[in-house]
């Protein structure tokens, strides 16, 4: 049983970033392009992305959270 | 979850995050009532500094709301909720104040904690923060318009719905703000605590570098996050 658990952990953990890991990588991407074609709009396209990104991270954050209270049951 | 108990005061367990807490709550009014004092027209250089805090969150309210009045309703409670966050996450990052510690019970327990990787403290800002945003709303727009965002029979069965799931997005948004910021903190304590386990020496440097990052990017996503909400319910 504890090394079921131990195993859960490591794969909410490994699938549950999965997602979000493609997620921040395609905001930033484009969002780096898009101050590139347009450098004046930066600061409201920054502000944008780093909302975003928050939003995309949070479900791995959730991910990490059901890891701690599963190792802690 | 999982602070250590220091003392139990009247039955009130007392925490080592509470500690922290306390000592950023009189760490902040110090601060400004230190910069309210001496306040001129001249700047010295601790005003300086927090004018300049104060001019970057205006110019970014002023981008998402394109409202002066908006701007100058939302403004304080954002540089306080900011101020706050931002000093509590960095000020374990003074070096050898996670050092001091005491022994209860044959165990060595810390006296400061980050207090955000409490999860009743990010819980407790999160509700300040939603039930702050649905009071501007009432505030500024008045009762009727405010219930108009969440009770709507224009087109009937479409836009009643959206009332509906809106009306439960406000409950998700206050777990959402606490869950956001107690993982990243946590997150950052236990990669932090892993990479003292491994080798103390230098390896650690990179990783100190990137939670001062994340702790100043946390506070700032949280406190744009509250800006958005805000600006959501307060214009008709």
């Amino acid at each position: 049983m504890k090394m079921l658990i131990d195993l859960s952990g490591g794969l909410i953990m490994g699938i549950g970033s999965l997602g979000p890991a493609l997620a921040i990588g395609l905001i930033g991407s484009k969002a780096l392009e898009a101050i590139g074609r347009n450098p004046e709009s930066s600061d409201k396209i920054m502000i944008n992305m780093l909302m975003a990104m928050s939003f995309a991270e949070a479900i791995a954050i959730y991910s990490f959270i059901t890891v701690l209270l599963n190792l802690h049951m | 979850m999982h602070s250590n108990l220091l003392i139990k005061l009247c039955g009130f367990p007392f925490t080592n995050t509470v500690t922290t807490t306390i000592i950023v709550d009189i760490m902040v009014i110090i601060l400004i009532s230190g910069i309210k004092y001496k306040l001129n027209i001249i700047p010295n250089a601790l005003q300086n500094v927090f004018e300049l805090i104060l001019i970057y969150f205006e110019d970014i309210i002023f981008k998402i709301t394109n409202s002066k009045k908006q701007t100058r309703a939302i403004s304080p409670w954002i540089f306080s909720l900011f101020l706050f966050l931002v000093i509590s996450n960095l000020i374990t990052k003074i070096p050898g104040l996670e050092l001091l510690s005491i022994a209860i019970a044959a165990r060595c327990i810390k006296c400061f904690k980050v207090s955000t990787s409490d999860l009743n403290v990010t819980f407790a800002l999160s509700l300040i923060a939603i039930i702050l945003t649905h009071f501007l709303s009432i505030k500024y727009i008045g009762l009727r318009n405010y219930c108009k965002k969440f009770i709507n029979f224009k087109y009937f069965p479409i836009l009643f719905f959206v009332g509906i799931l809106e009306l439960f997005n406000e409950i998700t948004k206050i777990i959402s703000f606490a869950f956001r910021l107690y993982g990243n903190m946590i997150a950052g304590e236990k990669i932090l605590t892993t990479m003292y386990s491994i080798c103390p020496f230098i390896i650690p440097i990179p990783f100190i570098c990137l939670e001062f990052m994340i702790s100043i990017m946390q506070s700032l996503i949280f406190v744009i996050l509250t800006i958005v909400f805000m600006h959501n319910l307060t214009y008709i």
